[in-house]
């Protein structure tokens, strides 16, 4: 698998605060990478040091060959890093076409009527096609997180982060999201999976990293990952653990 | 047995007898609200008894959210009543809704992002008398349900993950002494192990006698925390009764447990 993007002992202080600590990773092109961990831990602040939203106070990040590590966020955003939100934030008033229509235009500086076109393509397949006229701030949470996604992807990205895009949806709602995050994957899409549903991250991820006070304590399948000791104790807790190991028996 | 022994001794829809029942704290009687042109609830019946755990479930936009924001004043009421202990309080605004021992912990976590941790705590206590006892008390218990916080408290709230601001949005809810706790979205973007660590806090503060209704997206955790639930849809409460009833209700699992139902 080639490989699309990589960590090289990536650090980030805040003051004192060690948030992320020497981070070493790399990501395959076509990877579904679940990225995993206690609050607190460092996962958004790894999503930011990757987009370029904070910067690497050491470290290097490369995407695709090239070091990105000093690139801004618009920067990332146009060689092909896309995230989402955990509050998602649309313009409120504009139409939720309009939503995706500013992010396809941003991202490609294409002309009007391409943007069209990638916003209904995207609107479409999120599923939110017939609300394209209708105002971003009307929609449910659950509509709202399909828009975060369709504006993600309407900027063609290579690689997407979608942190906690299943956080408040019900069980209901969680299974469309699942699927859609399956489709996005066969797309071709490679994708980091910040989330604490497990059911979610087990079913999607090829491959599952552990972050605990900003150091990976974990990498592997699944399978694997959940049932580290480590990992446990840090994260799962005992519960959680227990009933997993019931539901595999 | 004469007839009043036998009505308290008959189980109700909820499975259990007048007499097994907590005394009713909250009323909700056909309440309506809305905002702006749009009514969002209708003809909205509750009731929350002391000393249990309430639910709340439904879809998104079902109307859970504006319920919690008109009972606690954010919302103005249109039509039907609210009691608190038998007394109409209808159309109270915050503060005093505070004031009557009802806290709420809004979704979105909603903190003084500025201000320090320890302040935003000592925030929800600010109807309280300040430098009282209690409230030093009740601020160590905070910090040793959610020890994450006490490491941080000097720290500016918008600066602490969201999972953290989540904990500090239910501690600041507990700061008020609440009679009645209402937490929207209890489990919002917390780890699998402080979900659990949180639900058995919880437990604990409602065996001291705190009364709790919650809004909880997996509906089986709900169920399971609870012992009575309501099940609301676009804007009115299509089902009520006992948690456990209602996890075994065959319409209740095909509609919020999608697949897992199977």
């Amino acid at each position: 698998m080639a490989e699309l993007l990589r960590l090289e002992s990536v650090s980030r202080r805040f003051g004192g605060l060690h948030a992320l600590d020497d981070v070493t990773l790399s990501i395959g092109a076509g990877e579904v990478l679940g990225l995993i961990g206690p609050n607190g831990a460092g996962k958004t602040t790894l999503v930011n040091v990757i987009t370029g939203v904070h910067r690497a106070s050491s470290g290097r990040v490369v995407f695709e060959g090239r070091d990105i590590t000093r690139l801004r966020p618009y920067q990332t955003a146009r060689a092909g890093l896309a995230r989402t939100f955990q509050v998602v934030q649309p313009f409120p008033e504009l139409s939720v076409l309009d939503n995706v229509r500013a992010a396809a235009l941003f991202s490609a500086n294409s002309a009007m009527r391409e943007a069209q076109r990638v916003a209904e393509e995207q609107l479409a397949f999120v599923g939110l096609g017939e609300f394209a006229s209708m105002p971003a701030a009307n929609l449910t949470l659950a509509m709202r997180k399909r828009l975060e996604l369709a504006k993600a992807l309407a900027m063609r990205p290579k690689l997407l982060f979608l942190d906690e895009v299943n956080a408040g949806l019900n069980s209901a709602e969680i299974e469309q999201a699942m699927a859609l995050i399956r489709r996005i994957a066969d797309s071709g899409v490679t994708i980091v999976l910040i989330e604490h549903l497990m059911k979610v991250v087990l079913s999607v991820s090829s491959r599952v990293v552990v972050l605990h006070n900003g150091a990976l304590i974990a990498d592997g399948p699944p399978a694997q990952v959940v049932s580290d000791p480590h990992v446990v104790e840090a994260y799962l807790g005992k519960k959680y653990a227990q009933r997993a190991m019931e539901a595999a028996q | 047995m004469n007839a009043i022994d036998e009505v308290l001794r008959t189980p109700g829809e909820d499975g259990r007898t007048p007499g097994q029942r907590g005394r009713e704290l909250l009323r909700i009687e056909g309440l309506q609200s809305g905002y702006g042109p749009v009514t969002v609830l209708w003809d909205i019946d509750l009731s929350v008894r002391e000393g249990e755990i309430t639910a709340l479930i439904g879809s998104n936009g079902a109307g859970k959210s504006t319920l919690m924001r008109t009972i606690s004043g954010l919302v103005p009421v249109r039509a039907g009543r609210m009691l608190w202990q038998g007394a109409d309080v209808t159309g109270g605004d915050p503060a005093a809704v505070l004031r009557l021992g009802i806290a709420h912990v809004p979704e979105g976590r909603r903190l003084f992002s500025a201000m320090s941790v320890e302040e935003n705590l000592l925030m929800g206590a600010y109807l309280r008398r300040p430098g009282a006892g209690d409230v030093d008390r009740d601020l160590e218990r905070v910090y040793s349900i959610f020890p994450k916080l006490k490491e941080r408290r000097r720290q500016a709230a918008g600066t602490l993950s969201g999972g953290e601001q989540q904990m500090c949005a239910i501690g600041r809810g507990l700061m008020s002494a609440p009679r009645l706790l209402m937490i929207d979205e209890l489990s919002l973007g917390l780890s699998p192990l402080l979900v659990e660590q949180l639900v058995e806090a919880l437990q604990s503060l409602n065996r001291e006698g705190l009364t709790i209704l919650v809004v909880e997206q997996d509906v089986v955790a709900a169920l399971e925390v609870s012992s009575n639930a309501y099940v609301m849809d676009t804007g009115r409460v299509t089902q009520h009764g006992a948690s456990d009833a209602l996890l075994a209700d065959p319409a209740v699992r095909r509609a919020y447990l999608g697949a897992l139902a199977d």
